[in-house]
């Protein structure tokens, strides 16, 4: 599987020295300037993002006066991504930023107060550039949902990015910012990290603050980085992985890196078999299966496990993120922000009216799935039932976590597939599903990391999940690995 | 719980929603929606531990499961503190007057 | 109303041989806080439009609730108060609903998880009136109507309230108006709420149904709301069940529906009642944990609440030596409470507490019956007493030290509410000065003898009443500015000397 790729980039395959980690040593040590670096990236996303449409609005001006600023000043000790420029997805409130969130409900909306993580990344020295294309309202996994157009992917503008961060992803994966945030609900950031072959992390629930993330499913989300490089998940998490007053569901405490000392020997990984058996694409499945043979050689030991409960997967996801989705989307409603739609007879038309002329097709589907699951004579049934067999699904899951490390297992069915090929293949979606959403119903952290494709192979992300809290444990385990170069960001060739 | 969703059910469903359904989108629901009663009918099913049985309608089992852990018992003092200006509010709005968020007449309460 | 009589609404009385009345209140109470309940804007009523404001109370893309520590105190002390049972678990759900005061599209409230489960509140009459529950949510932005439009205030918005729901123990419209008149006192006195309601910190809904008298079965409710007056709202209650008793006597239906108040006509008026019934949808609000209140807390609570009108009143009684019925009455309110004590801590030593709280009771109160009269509300909603401190304790200060009677002293307060000049002014004004030296008294006390000849004649073959009306003479001679213990005692010298 080979072919050309126009979007070779400096910025990526010169990978050392485009990271977050050396870009702050050399802005710090002053061999650099971040404003200098900043006009060289510009032109480099110019140029390709036309293309790609990753970036939906890239603030120049605004971040180069950020630069001027950070030089005015000699970096602090606490500035630990000083200069380092960031993409963030349009669902993320920033002052003067467009948060439009890809939909025309919200076209034109600036942003009117600043994420927490927004704040943390700032005081940490960090730029951020622009914002991001993403499915409407996080809403899909192929970022071909969006009012700004779809998303293409680095590695093949043919093929789809993955969603709903596919521009986040793509930003980082085609080097125009080497830490990018998305929003991972239902796999959101992972499954578009492993089409465009780079990292994708989704922390436990609660240990990044939700304050400035348009919320989708309350608890389901969680902003998530993109990095190429697992020390760069690393310093980000330093950055904004820590408690939040304004975010009741956020963690105490923050991330404590471990990062430094970590032995693979001896640890043990648990497998869902039977999810294996069958819908996998080859290449897949065949770098799935390498990585395991490989790892064995470290010393580690594999397990098969089954955890029945993930049969229910879907419909317990849906439930519960439709019923959130469709309550925490009332408040567009045309009246304080947003679109308005004209000529309207009254209020109840106005509503209507708005909402319908300002949402997608897939966001107003979800709200009357999501309205359906909650509605009188049906609450008990579905929602109520949903939250019961994601508990027991929490239960079963932590009861693995008790004698294993991490668990194992690829983060998409498929690589990058081509637009409009979508397979309909009920059990291809269904694996679509089941790999990346019991992380975000169980609360547990999450990883894709690319593995070693040959050269000019499409990228394939496999992932590993650990317990509630275990961030840097799976973060540590995740760059143990990278040194072994048994995975790696995927070359743009 | 039938099979057949009635139009008249979608109805409602989209006026709870707020949403405006052409006819055909109506048809549509109508399908979509005795679609997911089947799968959803599958939930109900699932045998449940003892613990986990009873009242479902609370977040008691979220709070045995999920996010709220060592977070339980978040409160703040009680300190005021406006931190969005009028103006910078009203910039957004799609139509106001002076001070104040305007829209079309409110023709009978909604509570 | 006499504890025979049910009701003083002659209609209902006649309705109530047949039919048992049924009435439930909910009461929606705005805490006083300094900041909201699930935002950190500020709570203040008439500052500028939409300026108390932040992310989360306009509802913005993104925005998260917190929990005011001090809106559950509060919740936790009017629990307490009621005799109710403190959750250690409760639980915040969404209530979803479209209305441009909503800006999230759904209230944040609570639902079969509240903070509070039963409790109870003793009407005047004794009688026990049961609770259901006491949750906390969040009020809504308010809507202002202007022609065919409406404009949106989100001040409001996000403001705590607490809902208190009683059980349909209530049987008449006064047991309706006496829950609501003690339940507020509650709030005000124990500082739970400004209770004002004229500012909407105090709202009352009543659910009415009757049911015939052997009848098991309750009746259909109508629900009255937004009537801002107690006086109101007893009569709206009686309006409804009259109004029930003839749709039902002539064969009809009563339909649930809720109902407003007009006072003029004195009628309830349905309000355009939704064809649908309302689906709000409830479901635990995600983005808060459960409601975790430890027994540290409310003890914490416990100790810093205010005192409770019944126990003040037994310790008034007590400390003061006051009558029960005046101890009561003083500590029924808090403004009259803190009136009281106020005038007696600056009075210590020259005025007795009894002789205050006499003065209290006939005069201040009088005072604030008329000025409650004159604005057309009731006195459980003055808002401060309608006399000033200062004047109270200068016209104390001056009847006990003896520079005026007690007579002129009722003339003085005449003066002094109408006019509110200061007792000082008025005594200079009118030259109201008492006549203290023995002189002055004599001087006037001879000429009153030599000016009724016939009665000291009578007086001094042995009528001894007529004393009584020498008294009167001279004082009336006097205009009452003559000391009377030094009248008597000058009268009695200078007749007995001519005996």
């Amino acid at each position: 599987m080979s072919y050309k790729n126009q979007f070779s980039s400096v910025y990526v395959n010169e990978l050392k020295e485009h990271t977050a980690m050396s870009l702050v040593k050399t802005f710090c040590s002053g061999e650099r300037k971040p404003s200098q670096y900043l006009e060289q990236l510009f032109e480099h996303i110019e140029r390709i993002n036309p293309e790609l449409n990753a970036i939906t609005s890239l603030q120049k001006e605004y971040a180069l006066l950020r630069a001027k600023e950070l030089e005015a000043k000699k970096p602090e000790a606490h500035q630990m991504l000083y200069g380092v420029p960031i993409v963030i997805k349009e669902n993320i409130q920033k002052v003067d930023f467009p948060v439009e969130c890809a939909s025309k409900m919200l076209k034109g909306y600036r942003g009117q107060f600043n994420a927490t993580v927004i704040e943390s990344l700032e005081n940490a020295g960090a730029i951020i550039i622009g914002s991001a294309n993403m499915d409407e309202f996080a809403m899909g996994s192929a970022n071909e949902h969006s009012s700004h157009g779809v998303v293409r992917n680095p590695h093949d503008p043919k093929r789809v990015s993955g969603g709903s961060s596919g521009g986040s992803s793509v930003a980082c994966a085609a080097g125009f910012a080497p830490i990018t945030l998305g929003s991972d609900t239902g796999g959101s950031v992972r499954e578009p990290a492993a089409f465009c072959g780079i990292y994708g992390f989704k922390p436990t629930y609660g240990r990044v603050s939700r304050y400035g993330l348009v919320a989708f499913g309350s608890s389901l989300d969680q902003i998530s980085p993109f990095a190429r490089s697992v020390e760069d998940l690393d310093l980000v998490l330093k950055v904004i992985a820590h408690e939040d007053p304004l975010d009741s569901t956020s963690l105490r405490g923050c991330y404590e890196s471990q990062i430094e000392k970590y032995t693979l020997k001896g640890k043990k990984i648990g497998v869902i078999r039977s999810l294996l058996k069958a819908g996998l694409d080859d290449n897949v499945l065949q770098e799935f299966q390498s990585l395991e043979e490989n790892l064995k050689k470290y010393g580690v030991e594999f397990v098969d496990i089954e955890i029945p409960s993930l049969e229910h997967t879907l419909s317990v996801y849906y439930v519960i993120a439709c019923a959130e989705a469709s309550s925490n989307l009332s408040r567009y409603d045309g009246i304080r922000f947003g679109h308005r739609a004209e000529g309207t007879e009254d209020l109840n038309d106005l509503y209507s009216k708005s909402r319908s002329e300002g949402f997608g097709a897939e966001v107003k589907r979800r709200i009357m799935l999501g309205t359906f699951a909650l509605s009188a004579g049906y609450y008990d049934a579905f929602y109520g039932r949903a939250l019961a067999v994601r508990d027991m699904m929490a239960k079963e899951f932590a009861s693995v976590f008790e004698k294993l490390d991490f668990i194992y297992m690829p983060t998409a069915p498929t690589s990058a597939f081509k637009f409009g090929e979508n397979s309909h293949d009920p059990l291809k979606e269904y694996l679509y599903d089941v790999f990346t959403i019991p992380a975000n119903l169980t609360g547990i952290p999450a990883i894709s990391v690319p593995t070693k494709v040959g050269m000019g192979c499409l990228p394939v992300g496999v992932q590993f999940m650990a317990a509630k809290g275990r961030d840097a444990e799976l973060i540590a385990f995740a760059s143990a690995l990278e040194k072994t170069k048994l995975i790696g960001t995927t070359a743009l060739v | 719980m039938t099979t057949d969703f009635s139009r008249e059910s979608v109805k409602r469903i989209a006026e709870l929603s707020r949403l405006h359904l052409s006819e055909d989108e109506i048809t549509q629901y109508q399908k979509e929606l005795a679609k997911i009663i089947q799968a959803f009918n599958a939930l109900s099913q699932v045998p449940l531990p003892k613990e986990l049985l009873g009242d479902a309608r609370s977040a008691l089992g979220m709070a045995k499961g999920i996010g709220a852990d060592d977070s339980l018992s978040r409160m703040c003092s009680d300190e005021a503190k406006n931190s969005i200006a009028t103006h910078d509010f009203l910039a957004q709005s799609p139509d106001r007057e002076g001070v104040f968020v305007r829209v079309p007449a409110i023709l009978a309460s909604s509570t | 109303m006499s504890e025979n009589n049910l009701t003083s609404y002659p209609n209902v009385l006649e309705i109530m041989k047949k039919y048992d009345v049924v009435i439930g209140i909910e009461v929606h109470c705005q805490l006083a806080t300094k900041s909201k309940m699930f935002s950190h804007a500020k709570n203040a009523y008439g500052d500028s439009p939409n300026s108390n404001i932040d992310p989360t109370c306009l509802g913005l893309p993104g925005a998260l609730p917190t929990i005011n520590e001090e809106c559950v105190n509060l919740a936790i002390r009017m629990g307490l108060a009621l005799k109710s049972e403190i959750q250690p678990v409760s639980v915040f759900a969404r209530k979803n609903y479209f209305y441009p005061d909503l800006p999230k599209g759904y209230q944040i409230t609570q639902y079969d998880k509240p903070i509070c489960l039963g409790g109870e509140l003793i009407l005047p009459n004794g009688k026990k009136i049961n609770i259901e529950r006491v949750q906390i949510e969040e009020d809504a932005g308010k809507n202002i109507h202007v022609g065919a439009t409406s404009l949106v205030d989100y001040n409001r918005s996000g403001v705590g309230l607490i809902e208190i729901v009683s059980a349909p123990d209530m049987t008449s419209p006064e047991e309706a108006s006496d829950y609501l008149r003690k339940l507020h006192s509650y709030v005000v006195n124990l500082d739970i709420s400004d209770g004002d309601l004229e500012r909407g910190n105090f709202r009352a809904d009543a659910n009415v149904s009757i049911m015939p008298k052997d009848s098991k079965v309750f009746g259909q409710r109508c629900e009255i709301k937004n009537v801002n007056s107690f006086k109101y709202l007893e009569k709206a209650i009686a309006y409804e069940i009259e109004r029930q008793y003839e749709v039902i006597e002539a064969g009809g239906k009563i339909h649930m529906e809720t109902r407003g108040y007009d006072s003029e006509k004195n009628i309830t008026v349905g309000q355009r009642s939704k064809e649908s019934a309302k689906d709000y949808r409830y479901f635990p609000e995600p983005d808060l944990p459960p409601l975790i209140v430890s027994l540290e807390r409310i003890e914490k609570v416990k100790k810093l609440m205010p005192e409770l009108p019944e126990s003040k009143a037994a310790r008034f009684t007590e400390k003061y030596s006051l009558p029960e019925y005046d101890a009561k009455v003083i500590t029924a309110s808090r403004i009259n409470s803190s009136y009281f004590e106020s005038l007696v801590t600056s009075l210590l030593g020259k005025v007795e507490p009894k002789n205050i709280s006499n003065y209290f009771m006939t005069d201040v109160m009088r005072a604030s019956k008329l000025f409650a009269e004159a604005k057309g509300i009731s006195l459980d909603e003055l808002l401060e007493v309608p006399v000033s401190l200062e004047n109270s304790i200068s016209l104390l200060s001056l009847q006990a030290s003896g520079t005026i009677s007690g007579r002129i002293a009722k003339e003085i307060f005449e003066e002094m509410i109408s006019t509110g000049k200061s007792p000082v002014e008025i005594v200079k004004e009118k030259n109201l000065v008492q006549i203290s030296d023995d002189t002055s008294i004599a001087k006037i006390c001879e000429q009153v003898i030599l000016d009724n000849p016939e009665q000291l004649s009578q007086y001094l073959s042995g009528k001894e009443k007529l004393f009584g009306f020498f008294v009167g003479q001279t004082m009336k001679i006097s205009g009452g500015k003559l000391n009377p213990a030094k009248v008597n005692e000058m009268l009695k010298k200078l007749l007995d000397s001519k005996k």
